[in-house]
């Protein structure tokens, strides 16, 4: 019994180590990707547009939609308290800081992160990789860094799009069924909208970006002869990045109130 | 460029699939694998060529470890390199000619366009392939993927050669042209590592051979000397490997006397 323990111990410490050294690598060669000439910047522009382009449309309704549901529920519930007012504090709170970026990774984690493991697997298993070695082509360079690039920068910019389309899209919805000012509305919600909101979003978006890559990345990567073994890490995958994501969400927030 | 393996050992599976190999390819020589399947042939020529890290054990290239290469000797290395892999390998998400065309592109960039197609469709008339360069390897059989793995192997004219099982799965008369074109690249002198169960390809190209059984190696050496091997299971190897592939009739080592002689 303690032999088993001792050896799970042993292996997910060896584990952490390999994770820790593929992350070293994927950093340590994204800061020499701008400065190569790379045939990656075609794998890049494709990232950005399956994981940000595409997934515009559903980012829009669900921003849409929480926003809409956020003002009508305040606006029904915060006058019979007298605190109306409160609504736009609620709405960055709510929007901006917290469902935003959250959100917008369980999206990406659903759609780029299965995407991504499965695509490596099946190209490990196919020899795809070992084909790019035996040619000189840097796996990490080429299949890593620009999926890792394209998903943080594609998260990041999502998760403005989606405070955006969420703080100001929902205004419309509303206004077809409870009217709001236009001019009163956007000048409560900038009031309440504080630099550190829109920090705190950003470097959430950051590292969700991070971690959704780099779980998908190292997960497809750990994909070794057969093809029964790609939902398996592509479901460890989901697992691992929505718990990971979850974590970095709490210690964010922590950070936030405890500065 | 000289290939050494020191006491390589690789672990698949919770088995040792290579064990305690130790072998220097001799330069500019063809050098053959032989084993049945399951012997770690594929596995030790992927480690030799630096496409698989063993568990243990050094590759030398020149006296340098293969797996401590900086990132600019790796290059290097590869562009004198070139590997055919036994199910092709070919990038799924490319066309066929990209395929083919990416180690020109990447060790020669000074390559134009119009070079580049020049090489590849004058090789591709060579082997007698016909399809259509911009399907996706989907869309190709597994002998036109086997054809194109070679071409990609093979255009960028690397000092050395690591062909898995080449001419498998390839109709006869391409088997018969890049036959031809592995002998005239044996006959400019570049070293090339083969694995493969067939006896034609063997009697006409090996100078040595290396047998191989459960990751061990049980006889190498110059393809004369292995040939008449007194060591019986060397001779009962060399038989039922090579005749699994073979479609003739008479004993594989007078076909072996009789490809060296030619």
């Amino acid at each position: 019994m303690v032999e088993r323990i001792g050896h799970w111990v042993i292996q997910r410490f060896l584990g952490f180590l390999y994770a820790s050294g593929f992350f070293l690598q994927v950093l340590k060669s994204s800061f020499h990707f701008v400065h190569r000439r790379q045939i990656g910047y075609k794998v890049l522009t494709l990232q950005i547009l399956f994981t940000g382009v595409e997934a515009v449309g559903v980012v829009s309704v669900l921003a849409l939609a929480l926003g809409a549901v956020i003002i009508i529920q305040g606006l029904s519930l915060l006058p019979q308290f007298g605190q109306g007012r409160l609504i736009y504090t609620i709405l960055v709170t709510v929007i901006t800081r917290e469902l935003g970026p959250i959100l917008t990774a369980f999206i990406i984690i659903a759609r780029s992160g299965t995407a991504i493991a499965t695509e490596l697997g099946n190209m490990v298993v196919s020899h795809e990789i070992e084909a790019y070695v035996s040619v000189g082509v840097n796996p990490i360079s080429y299949l890593v860094v620009p999926r890792f690039l394209g998903v943080t920068l594609s998260l990041l910019l999502l998760n403005l799009y989606f405070n955006l389309f969420g703080l100001a899209g929902s205004y419309f919805v509303t206004a077809l069924i409870r009217p709001i000012q236009f001019l009163q509305y956007f000048r409560n919600l900038l009031v309440s909208v504080q630099p550190a909101d829109i920090l705190s979003s950003l470097v959430k978006s950051l590292v969700f970006g991070v971690i959704i890559s780099m779980v998908a990345t190292y997960n497809g990567f750990k994909v070794e002869q057969s093809p029964t073994e790609i939902p398996q890490m592509v479901i460890k995958a989901v697992g691992q990045a929505i718990v990971l994501c979850i974590i970095a969400d709490a210690v964010i927030t922590l950070i936030y109130y405890l500065r | 460029m000289e290939i050494k393996l020191k006491k390589i050992r690789v672990k698949q599976g919770g088995r040792d699939v290579v064990d305690d190999v130790s072998f220097n390819f001799p330069p500019n020589k063809t050098t053959v694998l032989l084993g049945p399947s399951g012997s770690g042939k594929s596995v030790l020529l992927k480690v030799a060529a630096g496409i698989l890290q063993p568990n243990s054990g050094r590759v030398e290239i020149d006296g340098k470890s293969l797996f401590s290469f900086s990132e600019r000797q790796n290059r290097e290395f590869r562009k004198k390199t070139g590997f055919v892999f036994q199910d092709a390998a070919l990038w799924s998400n490319t066309t066929l000619f990209q395929n083919m065309s990416l180690p020109l592109r990447l060790h020669f960039p000074q390559i134009d366009e119009a070079e580049i197609t020049k090489r590849v469709t004058e090789l591709l008339i060579r082997i007698g392939f016909r399809e259509d360069l911009n399907l996706r390897p989907a869309d190709a059989s597994l002998g036109e993927r086997k054809i194109v793995s070679f071409v990609r192997a093979v255009i960028s004219d690397p000092e050395t050669l690591f062909l898995d099982e080449p001419l498998s799965d390839i109709d006869h008369q391409a088997t018969e042209n890049m036959l031809d074109l592995i002998r005239q690249l044996k006959r400019k002198n570049r070293t090339i590592v083969i694995v493969t169960h067939d006896p034609v390809l063997t009697s006409q190209v090996a100078d040595w051979l290396v047998v191989l059984q459960t990751g061990r190696i049980l006889e190498c050496g110059p393809t004369p000397e292995v040939a008449s091997s007194s060591n019986p299971e060397v001779i009962a190897i060399l038989t039922r490997v090579l005749s699994q592939a073979s479609t003739f009739d008479g004993s594989i080592l007078d076909i072996l006397d009789q490809g060296l002689d030619s």
